[in-house]
């Protein structure tokens, strides 16, 4: 698990030599065990090295035998072993134990149809010397990120878009379209990206790049509407065969697996099923508040004292989240609305320094079988819709979002709110419309210049991205795919997932996030998975006797942490908030209207002063706002030069040579 | 007070505090606050706190309905009933 990076000139207009060099040690977070380089005619492809399978052989990038066909790979193919049965006795030869190596003969094989073959999380880069094209894939769910951009006739790529701009040659400029999509979105609809001129390959596609031109082609595509009448029996019975065997394939590795514990339903399974398919110690980790508000340690505990395995936690600290809160935007390489990412990037760094490289956990269970409260708020609007009479009515929007809303005071205006548009259900956003208005307020807070910039609206450009038949499904559904194809891709998994897991190198893998798991859960009706407002009622099933009952049942809890509150109520987050406000940088930025972001930020410290709560819309226009600065301070400030690899790294060099024989061909050499 | 006066502190107070960055006339006294956005359920509390400072009156659990204080209209009529006073305008 590791980094990628490269570029392909097809003019012959090569970059210097070093150019790979600072874009790979730009990734060393992500693969400090070593850096590999192919320096082809046209074509660099560069690979920075977190070993976890075939830790002695499996160095990149990787060659097919006539060595014509080369691949620089993040990620795992978890059916490998199936994989290379299949093409050894198809006459293919491999050298390493490596599931890199399956690729590049995958490729030979199926050609850019390989990924369909793939069960895992993955972004590769192919170069082809036959037909001088590089492809370029990314994983079903985008679990493994890879960026590209172009400077003049040199089309680069990279897993981090701070690799690409390590270059030299790809500067940095914000979008502001890119930006009015993450504050009104949470994330960006991809390609898009907060950087002009840097796209993101959407997940499920396959990008071709060759003197002809560039084409994107998506191989996979969300099951929709397709379901069966599967029995209660058939449904949970089915499904725990598939978390075996998804669990079974991610433990395939050469170090250590450990499992995250939230305290929830989902990791207290992925752990119990990682512990019911190894036989060696299982390692767990954990993840505590010092807020009593946000904190499951009580859960953890039981957790982990049933399952017998050795447990680790770190309990952080509402200052703490503000003070590293810079470092996951960094991590992130996009502002963030949610301070969330923070302790995951905390919590990654116990898991490393604890010598685990590979964690197991529990993430996509809340999208696939309905476990978020806005499935089930939108199940209470929609039945509100179809039964205005109904007396169940105030009981149901009573059941909605208790620990929001602790004051029962004002239960007539939650009311009131959440029925807001509840008659609307043909809105494709039916599910979403709440956030997506209240979301809306933060461009009241753009400067007059960025506003007569802007001409996309976030909305229209998440419609036209959806699938094919999404307007043909129910509100519900409609939710899920929504929550699917944006939040889980470009927010839960890159956020708060891959990027902070990899900032300390430490790589997730998603037991609910494989494929054929969510291809059988596809086929199962939603009222199956949340049965009346019984969130993920199938997998309560599943871990029936597995689990105890205390969690088993456990109203869903959300994973959050404090945001505008980590800033306002602590020395340290108030001195970056105050950092992150001052008028010259806001100025310099130009995004914000500085007035009214002060007026702002004085109404919510005096609510602060009087103990008061910061209400939802402000706390989401100053997180905005706040993480807006930083994440211009940081990526668009005066620019450090980028650095090169050090002199202790381990590098390996193979060099395409003149010589035509096969041995020589091509020549490498290693450092360190 | 009489209800003209309770009506300018009552939109000075919604200008002031929850739309900060918007004109005063894109909200007009009968639009009802939580629909266009202005109030959420958090910010009622808010300004029951405030109600309650200024007009010197407590409001009791059963009062905290959009009939209320969902819009200025109704908050002018509530205050006005609530603080003893008739309307005069």
């Amino acid at each position: 698990m590791c980094g990628i990076a490269g570029y392909v000139a097809f003019d012959g207009s090569m970059p210097p030599r070093e150019t790979i060099e600072r874009m790979l040690a730009a990734l060393r977070h992500r693969g400090p065990d070593g850096f590999g380089i192919y320096y082809g005619e046209r074509c660099v492809l560069g690979h920075a090295r977190l070993s976890i399978i075939d830790l002695e052989g499996g160095w990149q990038p990787i060659f097919n035998e006539k060595r014509d066909v080369a691949v620089t790979f993040n990620g795992e193919i978890y059916n490998y072993i199936e994989l290379r049965k299949e093409l050894e006795a198809d006459g293919h030869r491999f050298y390493t134990n490596s599931d890199t190596e399956v690729i590049v003969h995958a490729y030979e094989k199926w050609g850019t149809a390989c990924p369909e073959r793939f069960n895992g999380q993955f972004a590769f880069a192919i170069h082809d010397d036959r037909d001088r094209t590089l492809f370029l894939c990314r994983d079903r769910l985008g679990v493994r990120p890879v960026y590209h951009a172009r400077a003049g006739n040199i089309f680069f790529f990279a897993s981090e878009v701070k690799a690409l701009n390590a270059s030299g040659l790809v500067p940095l400029e914000p979008s502001m379209e890119g930006l009015h999509q993450i504050f009104t979105l949470w994330t960006n609809v991809s390609p898009r990206t907060p950087f002009s001129d840097v796209f993101e390959l959407p997940p499920a596609h396959g990008m071709v790049v060759s003197p002809r031109g560039t084409g994107t082609k998506r191989y996979w595509s969300l099951p929709i509407g397709r379901k069966e009448a599967l029995s209660p029996g058939e449904c949970v019975e089915g499904l725990k065969a598939h978390i075996e065997r998804s669990v079974r394939l991610r433990l395939r590795a050469d170090v250590p697996v450990g499992a995250y514990l939230s305290g929830g339903l989902d990791s207290s399974l992925t752990a119990a099923f990682t512990r019911r398919c190894t036989s060696t110690p299982l390692k767990t980790f954990s993840l505590e508040f010092e807020d009593p508000r946000f904190d499951e340690s009580e859960y953890q505990g039981e957790m982990a004292r049933i399952l017998g395995t050795e447990h680790s936690s770190i309990r952080v600290g509402t200052e703490e989240i503000a003070v590293h809160f810079p470092e996951a935007i960094r991590a992130a390489e996009r502002p963030l609305l949610r301070t969330a990412p923070v302790p995951m990037l905390l919590l990654s760094r116990l898991v490393r320094s604890e010598g685990y490289k590979v964690v197991i956990t529990g993430e996509g269970a809340d999208e696939f079988l309905l476990g978020y409260d806005i499935f089930k708020e939108t199940k209470v609007r929609e039945y509100c819709s179809r039964r205005p009479e109904s007396r169940l009515r105030p009981l149901l929007l009573r059941r909605l979002y208790p620990y929001l809303f602790p004051d029962s005071r004002t239960a007539r205006f939650q009311e009131a709110f959440f029925l807001k548009g509840y008659t609307e259900t043909t809105d494709p956003f039916y599910g979403h419309r709440l956030r997506f208005d209240q979301a809306k307020r933060i461009r009241d807070f753009y400067s007059r210049e960025t506003a007569s910039r802007l001409h996309e609206d976030p909305e229209s450009v998440l419609l036209q991205a959806m699938p094919h038949g999404f307007s043909d499904l129910s509100p519900i559904e409609r939710t899920q795919v929504v929550e699917i194809e944006t939040l889980l891709s470009s927010y839960l998994l890159s956020s708060q997932g891959d990027r902070v897991a990899m900032a300390n190198s430490v790589e997730g893998r998603f037991v609910f996030l494989d494929h054929e798991l969510i291809e059988f859960v596809s086929r199962i009706e939603p009222d199956r998975k949340m049965a009346g407002l019984r969130e993920k009622a199938i997998l309560k099933e599943v871990g029936r006797g597995m689990i105890p009952a205390r969690i088993l049942e456990r109203k869903k809890f959300p994973y959050r942490a404090p945001d505008i509150e980590s800033f306002q109520n602590t020395a340290a987050g108030r001195r970056i908030l105050d950092e992150a406000l001052d008028p010259v940088g806001m100025e310099t930025f130009g995004l914000f209207d500085v007035d009214k972001v002060q007026a702002l930020a004085a109404k919510v410290s005096s609510v602060a002063r009087r103990n008061g709560r910061v209400t939802t819309s402000d706390n989401l226009v100053l997180m905005g706002v706040l993480s807006g600065q930083i994440f211009h301070k940081i990526f668009f400030g005066p620019s450090v030069p980028a650095e090169g690899f050090h002199p202790h790294d381990r590098v390996r060099r193979i060099v395409r040579g003149t010589a035509k024989g096969e041995d020589e061909w091509l020549r490498a050499t290693s450092e360190g | 007070m009489a209800s003209s006066d309770i009506r300018g502190v009552i939109r000075e107070y919604l200008q002031d505090r929850f739309m900060i960055g918007k004109s005063p006339a894109s909200l007009s006294d009968m639009d009802p606050l939580l629909e266009k956005g202005i109030l959420d359920s958090t910010g009622v509390l808010e300004l029951v706190g405030f109600i309650e400072e200024t007009f010197s009156f407590s409001v009791e659990d059963e009062e905290l309905v959009p009939d209320n204080l969902g819009s200025v209209e109704n908050l002018v009529r509530y205050v006005a009933r609530k603080a003893g006073h008739g309307v005069h305008n």
